[in-house]
């Protein structure tokens, strides 16, 4: 079998590639030299430490930030300098998850869950409806929190709905920001094997960050450390405990002797 | 480097043109996505009923006092000679003219441009701007069009409710009050009241609707920083767009009725 980062002729360009990333706030230079592949379905979890520029990443593969220098390539296409209309096309089938959910207020549970059916798939409302109800099921969550408003549910159910919001439209790269950060470790875990589930469900590919080391051997094939603005380590998912890499090290078994602490 | 001290005030100079530079861009930006579809004609309407509907009882409520205290005043302030169609003439110009636009523009602000500021603000620091963007859906489009169409074209429609209850007003306290005959008060503010004050008064109301609408949208686009910088951005949005309904005022009545 041949290595995924060996380019064959044949092979698919990757769903994303981020090269050399560089982007800085002022004197805070966050990014430096950021490099990320995602292949055609694998699921690739980001670690690293609290403001190392993990959600800064994201935000530039998602076209919410523009790097420095670098670029973006989706699916092989250099989409780096796109604007307005055009960047919202390119990553027109993705489906994010934010790390507070974001759902929007002004609209029920099962109006978010079918946004992007009804307003980037063109799908009548009462068809949008029961195909939201159904995702919403699909993500655990009963057809009576349709008609609720975003406060009214708790944390974790929120989070459920985001997710439910951002599968609905059948993406084909999932990227989630976070996804545990917040929740207590019961439902941690559960989001966990829900979003795992999901991404192997769909046969999807996923870019998932986040420093929550349970979360991230749970869902990724692949895992890759930040450190000072770039990568430092990769491999897989289920090498984390034995990287070889100092700094891996150090991130793994701080936060297990935390956790044990609590 | 003697000239040390200049060096605040250039900073200060630059990121006063960095904010305009960046509010100028942003209202082209918000003008270029109006002709463009899709229209969320949904939306639309909802924000016509929030910004014009809901803003009618306070309106009305000014500027029926407006007009009432208007007459009272121009009463005491001249001579009792002809003061019959003076008051009324004046009444009618001043609300039609001046008035009726400045102050309807004054109390949308206060309610519709801070409204607008918090929702879209608390909606940026939330990542719900973000979210819409990853659904494919253009923020301009959906958040900010809407928005600036209904405050545009509702405003001209509030600033018609507003003449007509400030010349009741008026109509009221010269017949009630002071004793003028409802007939001559009414010719003589139909002999004034030329079309062109009206017309006018509702251009600028239209401008002040844009005013108000695109500062909120701008301010709450911007915010960051949690719960207060949603708090500043409300703030901010009612001091400048009022400011800027003052300003352009002055400037579109030197233009209106330069002869
Ligand atoms: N819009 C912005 N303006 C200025 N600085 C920013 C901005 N966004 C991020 N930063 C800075 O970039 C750095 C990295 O932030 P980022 O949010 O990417 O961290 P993170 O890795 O996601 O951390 P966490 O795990 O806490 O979410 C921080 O120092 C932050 O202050
Ligand atoms: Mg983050």
């Amino acid at each position: 079998m041949a290595h995924p980062d060996e380019k064959t002729p044949a092979a698919p360009p990757p769903k994303i590639e981020a090269r050399e990333l560089y982007k800085s706030f002022g004197e805070n230079h966050v990014l430096r030299g950021m490099d990320i592949k995602l292949h055609a379905g694998e699921s690739l979890v980001v670690l690293g430490g609290s403001g190392s520029g993990k959600s800064v990443m994201i935000k530039c593969v998602l076209g919410l930030m523009t790097p420095d220098v670098g670029q973006i390539l989706i699916n092989g296409k250099d989409v780096t300098h796109r604007r307005g209309r055009a960047a919202l096309e390119a990553r027109a089938s993705f489906g994010m998850l934010f790390q507070h959910g974001a759902l929007f207020d002004s609209l029920r549970i099962w109006e978010n869950v079918a946004f992007g059916l009804v307003h980037a798939k063109g799908m009548k409302r009462p068809a949008a409806r029961e195909k939201a109800i159904a995702t919403l099921k699909d993500v655990g969550l009963d057809a009576s929190t349709a008609d609720l408003w975003p406060p009214e549910l708790s944390g974790g159910m929120q989070k459920r709905a985001a997710l439910a919001r951002a599968i609905a439209p059948s993406p084909d790269v999932l990227l989630f920001d976070e996804p545990t950060t917040g929740l207590d470790p019961i439902t941690a875990a559960v989001i966990s094997r829900l979003i795992i589930g999901t991404v192997k469900r769909l046969g999807v590919s996923a870019l998932s960050i986040t420093h929550d080391m349970a979360c991230a051997k749970t869902i990724g094939d692949r895992a890759a450390m930040i450190q000072n603005g770039r990568i430092v380590w990769s491999g897989r998912g289920a090498d984390l405990d034995k990287s070889g890499n100092a700094y891996v090290d150090q991130f793994v078994h701080g936060r297990a002797e935390r956790a044990a602490a609590q | 480097m003697g000239f040390n001290f200049l060096l605040p005030i250039g900073q200060t100079v630059l990121q006063a043109m960095e904010g305009a530079g960046r509010f100028a861009l942003f209202t082209v930006q918000a003008i270029s996505h109006i002709a463009r579809p899709p229209f969320f004609w949904g939306l639309f309407w909802d924000q016509t009923v929030r910004i014009g509907y809901f803003s009618l009882p306070v309106v009305a409520l000014t500027s029926f006092f407006t007009g009432a205290v208007f007459a009272l005043q121009i009463h005491s302030g001249s001579d009792s000679f002809n003061s019959e169609t003076v008051i009324a003439t004046i009444v009618a110009l001043g609300m039609t003219r001046e008035l009726g636009p400045v102050l309807t523009g004054l109390m949308v602000s206060g309610r519709a441009s801070a409204a607008i500021a918090a929702e879209l603000g608390s909606m940026r620091v939330t990542e719900q701007i973000d979210a819409l963007k990853t659904l494919t859906t253009d923020p301009f489009k959906y958040l900010i069009v809407p928005r600036l169409l209904a405050a545009t074209l509702t405003m001209p429609l509030l600033v018609l409710v507003s003449d007509a209850l400030g010349i009741m007003g008026g109509f009221l306290v010269g017949t009630e009050a002071l004793g003028f005959s409802a007939g001559t008060y009414l010719r003589a503010t139909a002999d004034y009241l030329t079309l062109d004050s009206i017309t006018s008064g509702l251009i600028k109301a239209a401008v002040f609707g844009f005013i108000i609408a695109i500062i909120g949208c701008f301010q709450g686009f911007t915010s960051k920083g949690g719960a207060q910088g949603v708090g500043r951005a409300a703030t901010n949005a009612v001091v400048i767009s009022s400011i800027l309904i003052l300003a352009s005022n002055y400037v579109m009545t030197s233009i209106l009725f330069a002869n």
